[in-house]
């Protein structure tokens, strides 16, 4: 279905879009991003994979990734739960903005591609 | 015949309430000014959160309660899509 060129295009581009959104992650505190922008941009990286050369070597990573939101999500609201182990309100900051952006990053990443996987056609089975 | 026609009066008669509504919310919140208190404290703290990006300190710092609902939502909503879209075989 896929042309030569896209496939191509798609081989060459995909370590700069994947290391781009890594940066929008890391660097979330420093410079304009953060989680939710750097988690989309991976999503929206391996999409272009499934998208341009099939779900075949992909089909055996996505039983994790709902484990991987939930997974997201519980550590989320346990480095929220360090602030009341050391007195203070529930998700007091003390330096954990960068680690909660990479939760973030990874759970939106996982998310997005879950959702998008569906809508393409891809089926769980039981 | 005349109950078409009632319908659409009655339909004509909502609509123009809603815009009534909506136009007079907009105008209300145009005329109020916002103090700019917290604006103030967000960037006057900026610096003991230990964020250069204003945009991120306030989503993980002054609003982390903000930021634990959405990614919630996107929590149910995966949730959802992957309950709903699932296939019997």
């Amino acid at each position: 279905m896929t042309s030569r060129i896209v496939k191509t295009v798609t081989k060459d581009l995909l370590p700069f879009i994947l290391l781009f959104g890594v940066y929008i992650i890391l660097y979330g505190h420093l410079s304009p991003g953060g989680g939710f922008q750097g988690g989309v941009i991976l999503a929206t990286a391996v999409l272009l994979v499934v998208v341009v050369y099939g779900i075949g070597r992909f089909q055996k990573f996505i039983p994790y990734l709902t484990v991987a939101e939930t997974v997201g999500v519980t550590l989320f609201v346990l480095i929220g739960m360090i602030g009341i182990a050391y007195g203070k309100q529930f998700l007091v900051n003390f330096g954990t903005i960068p680690l909660m952006n990479i939760i973030i990053g990874l759970k939106v990443f996982v998310g997005l591609l879950l959702m998008y996987l569906f809508f393409i056609g891809w089926e769980v089975k039981k | 015949m005349k109950i078409e026609i009632l319908e659409k009066i009655v339909v004509a008669c909502v609509l123009i309430f809603l815009g009534i509504i909506i136009i007079s919310f907009t105008m209300l919140t145009y005329s109020t000014t916002l103090s700019s208190d917290l604006s103030e404290y967000c960037l006057e703290n900026l610096p003991l959160t230990g964020a250069i990006n204003v945009v991120c300190a306030i989503l993980l710092d002054f609003r982390a309660y903000d930021t634990l609902g959405e990614i919630l939502i996107i929590f149910v909503t995966v949730s959802g899509v992957v309950l709903l879209a699932r296939r019997e075989k």
